[in-house]
């Protein structure tokens, strides 16, 4: 019976470790900050994610990527996703659009498709992917196919979050942890600025905030080789 | 100091108490309505941008209200630019927008870039009347395609509201006993600067300055007829109507009254063919009463029922017609200038003088009228040397000058209404007693009959109704106005009723009716005709300062266009001076409407006050002139009330 009670205690005590450490660890590790832009009209869409990271097995088959068009217009602009990762083109326009992609690691044409239809692209390597209409010259979208899930886009304020859990709920991404205590490299990328890298550390309990202030010229590319 | 004397001291300081109090009231009431809080809101305004007009045509707002602005082009693509805030864009088909913004680059230089957005938002932080402008050349009517942001409380408008209020005051209480003011001896120009007369008085002083604009005019001709047929673009639009047309109502007319008649390079050939001579002057000894000159041609007289400027009134109002076709067009421009150089032609191989400058030219007739105001007159130095000469020369032309080809008297002209500024008298008379004298604006003061009371009319509501048609937002009147285009005659007709109408009838009958009752209240102070005829020139300065303000932002807003088209003048793709594709971006535009109505005040002042100086023959009594001037200073209000609200409002 003593015996019996000991390993209750231990069981307990052993349990109540447990719970001291895992919430321990759902505090830490969160990047934060905004983004200062000269040369944009607003420092929304702009990517913001870390080159290494630790890795996160995640269910990919329930994620819902959309690139939608409407209006003339793909929605969103920018699209960050994971390797992988499968993304649906509805046309919710009243007008025939061909969406093709030329660059070198996302190569496709999806031919030309009515409003109401919805094509699919799965995307396996890394890289930018800038989409374009064959019917309709002004619109363009990028797809920023990522090696990790640490990444976020600014909003029109330009304020990111990095993980970013509006952006999983949106997307149906399964809850992702937040990041381990360490050293990271987080790097920017617009189509019209110019890229930016920043060294963080992430303490061990609690978020870390960083300012960026980024101008005009050629992006960088995600990855270097 | 006299007891009578300082009695007149205290009313006058008195006076200018009043005039003090009633500036610190027009200023303070509409910045206690400023004051007034009020909760500021978000509006989102679903703006459809279609040839020539804007839906809806005006946005009225709150100030600090923020706005999320919709737009999407129901034809072509057009654009829109706020005067006054840092919001530009593109706007296409089907919602889909370009907005425009900037930033400064690292050189230090501005840079823009185009962005692709569905709405834009912003917040109203400034109060006022504020257009929003086209900016693609989307068709003939496109420099006239705006609409209005009104930001409430609009103090600029409620502010010109009140200080006109305090300006006719502050004439009727400056002006009713203006005979105390003494009369200032003539400037003569030509005594203060000898030069100037000398150079007058060479032969070929009127030639040469003709010719380089003989030159310049004709060869817009051959660009409205040839160059690029989007007005716009075009050397002659631009710059008859917008740079010729404001200067002559801005500077020209203001300062020199018919200056420009000295330099119009239309009648010249038919005048050189007449003389059979470009500057010497052919006199022939005449025992007899007569011209010293002989001319090619048959030398009628005009009829005499025709010497007035009615039928100047009528094709005046018939060019009016085609305006907004006339000034987008280059082609119907040429033409005009084609039929005025024919029957310039015509007119001078049939009869004497210059019978097209008098009595038919469009332009002519309200620049004879307005000229009457300008601050500079051609007189006789001494009136008693032109009576007890007998030859007459200035008249009949002399062994210096040619006869007056304008068929004036200089001995015994008192307006300048008629007087072309050609300077034959200068030069023909041999007692030079010519003088050219400066003079306080609104000086001549005296309406001869009703077809120049009419002229002063039609000008005036031809002012509100381009006003109303060509700077208003309302896209129906300009596709009503653009018949050719439009191809919709009923509307058009009913346009034309209405500036007819009230050119003709409306405005004429109420100022006569006006000129009436005026003269019972001063207790019949002169016969009708006279006093309405008096009492009508206080609308010529309310008329030349409503034609400068309508006139201020075609070059405040189209100025680009002029250095546009220097670089590039048929519209071929040249670009000579580097400045051909200079950008639209308005001089101060946010600044327009009150400059306007700073011009409209001074419009009403000089109106009011010269109404009042030009009844000093009639009326002696400072109080029968308040009764006399009461109604005509009401009218002159409305009329730039009506003005104000157009530009302001």
């Amino acid at each position: 019976m003593k015996k019996y009670n000991i390993y209750l205690i231990s069981i307990i005590f052993a349990a109540f470790v447990l719970l001291l450490y895992i919430p321990g660890a759902a505090v830490a590790g969160k990047i934060t900050g905004a983004v200062k832009v000269k040369g944009l009209r607003a420092p929304a869409d702009i990517l913001v994610y870390l080159t290494k990271a630790p890795s996160v097995s995640v269910d990919l088959s329930k994620t819902k990527f959309v690139m939608d068009q409407q209006n003339l217009t793909f929605l969103p602009h920018v699209l960050p996703i994971p390797v992988g990762a499968t993304v649906l083109f509805p046309n919710n326009d009243k007008v025939d659009h061909n969406v093709f992609s030329l660059s070198r690691s996302n190569k496709f044409n999806l031919g030309s498709y009515k409003p109401g239809e919805r094509k699919t692209i799965r995307f396996d390597k890394p890289g930018i992917v800038e989409l374009r209409c064959d019917l309709h010259a002004e619109m363009i979208a990028y797809i920023l196919v990522l090696q990790n899930l640490y990444f976020a886009v600014t909003d029109a304020k330009g304020q990111f979050e990095i993980p970013d859990t509006e952006y999983s709920a949106k997307y149906c991404i399964p809850k992702i942890e937040n990041l381990p205590s360490g050293k990271y490299t987080v790097k920017t990328w617009h189509e019209k600025l110019k890229t930016e890298k920043q060294e963080v550390v992430v303490p061990d309990n609690g978020d870390v905030s960083i300012q960026w202030n980024l101008t005009r010229g050629t992006p960088g590319v995600l990855y270097k080789r | 100091m006299t007891g009578k004397m300082r009695l007149k001291h205290n009313t006058k300081r008195k006076r200018y108490l009043v005039i003090l109090l009633g500036l610190v009231l027009a200023v303070a009431i509409p910045m206690i309505i400023r004051a007034i809080p009020h909760e500021a809101k978000t509006r989102v305004i679903n703006l459809k941008a279609q040839k020539y007009g804007y839906s809806p045509e005006r946005m009225v707002v709150n100030r600090g209200d923020t706005l999320i602005i919709k737009p999407t082009s129901l034809d072509v693509t057009h654009g829109f630019y706020l005067d006054g805030y840092p919001v530009e864009f593109i706007i296409k088909q089907q919602g889909v927008a370009f907005q425009k913004y900037s930033w400064e680059g690292e050189d230090g230089k501005i840079k823009t870039d185009w962005d692709k957005v569905s709405e834009i938002e912003f917040t109203a932080d400034k109060a006022g009347k504020f257009i929003f402008r086209c900016t693609q050349t989307c068709g003939n009517l496109h420099p006239f395609m705006t609409g209005e942001l009104i930001v409430r409380p609009n103090t600029p408008y409620h502010l010109m509201i009140s200080l006109s209020l305090w300006v006719v005051l502050s004439v009727f209480l400056l002006y009713r006993n203006r005979g105390e003011i003494e009369k200032r001896e003539p400037f003569n120009l030509f005594e203060r600067i000898p030069w100037l007369k000398r150079l007058l008085k060479l032969r070929g002083f009127h030639f040469f300055v003709i010719l380089p604009n003989f030159v310049v005019f004709y060869l817009f001709i051959l660009s409205a007829l040839w160059g690029s047929p989007v007005g716009n673009r075009n050397i002659a639009i631009i710059f008859v109507w917008i740079l010729w047309w404001f200067a002559l109502k801005a500077i020209v007319v203001p300062l020199g009254g018919r200056l420009w008649c000295m330099i119009c390079p239309l009648p010249a050939p038919a005048e050189w063919l007449g003389r059979k001579s470009f500057t010497a002057v052919r006199y022939i000894q005449k025992p007899f009463k007569g011209l010293h000159h002989r001319f090619l041609g048959l030398q009628k007289n005009w009829p005499k029922a025709l010497r007035n400027i009615w039928l100047q009134n009528i094709l005046f109002l018939s060019m009016i017609s085609f305006g907004i076709i006339l000034i987008t067009r280059p082609v119907a421009t040429a033409i005009v200038f084609l039929v005025i150089l024919a029957m310039t032609f015509l007119l001078g191989v049939i009869f004497r003088q210059r019978i097209f400058c008098l009595y038919m030219c469009p332009v002519g007739g309200f620049l004879g009228t307005y000229s009457s105001a300008s601050v500079t007159a051609l007189r006789a130095v001494d009136p008693e040397v032109c009576r007890k000469h007998k030859e007459k020369c200035c008249y009949v032309g002399g062994e210096g000058g040619w006869a007056c080809p304008w068929n004036q008297y200089i001995g015994n002209m008192d307006r300048n209404n008629y007087c072309g500024f050609c300077t034959e008298c200068i030069k023909s008379c041999p007692k030079d007693n010519i003088g050219l004298f400066l003079r306080p604006f609104g000086s001549d003061r005296v309406l001869k009959g009703y077809d120049e009371m009419f002229n002063v009319l039609i000008m005036l509501v031809v002012a509100i109704a381009f006003s109303i048609t060509m700077l208003g937002p309302w896209g129906f009147i300009k596709e009503a106005a653009n018949v050719t285009e439009s191809g919709k005659l009923i509307p058009y007709f009913i346009y034309l009723a209405c500036i007819w109408g009230s050119a003709l009838l409306i405005f004429p009958g109420l100022f006569i009716w006006i000129g009436r009752v005026s003269n019972r209240l001063s207790g019949f102070s002169a016969d009708h005709r006279t006093m309405t005829l008096r009492l009508s020139y206080a609308l010529i300065p309310v008329g030349i300062f409503a034609w400068i303000a309508f006139s201020l932002p075609s070059v405040m807003v189209n100025y680009n266009y002029i250095l546009g088209v220097l670089s590039d003048p048929l519209g071929l793709g040249w670009d000579l001076f580097g400045t051909a594709d200079f950008p639209f971006e308005p001089f101060y535009p946010e600044w327009i409407p009150t400059i306007q109505g700073v011009i409209l005040l001074a419009g009403l002042y000089f109106g009011i006050s010269r109404g009042f100086m030009g009844l000093d023959p009639l009326i002696e009594d400072g109080s029968v002139k308040v009764k006399a001037m009461l109604l005509p200073s009401v009218f002159a209000f409305l009329v730039i009330q009506v003005l104000m609200k157009l530009y302001l409002g």
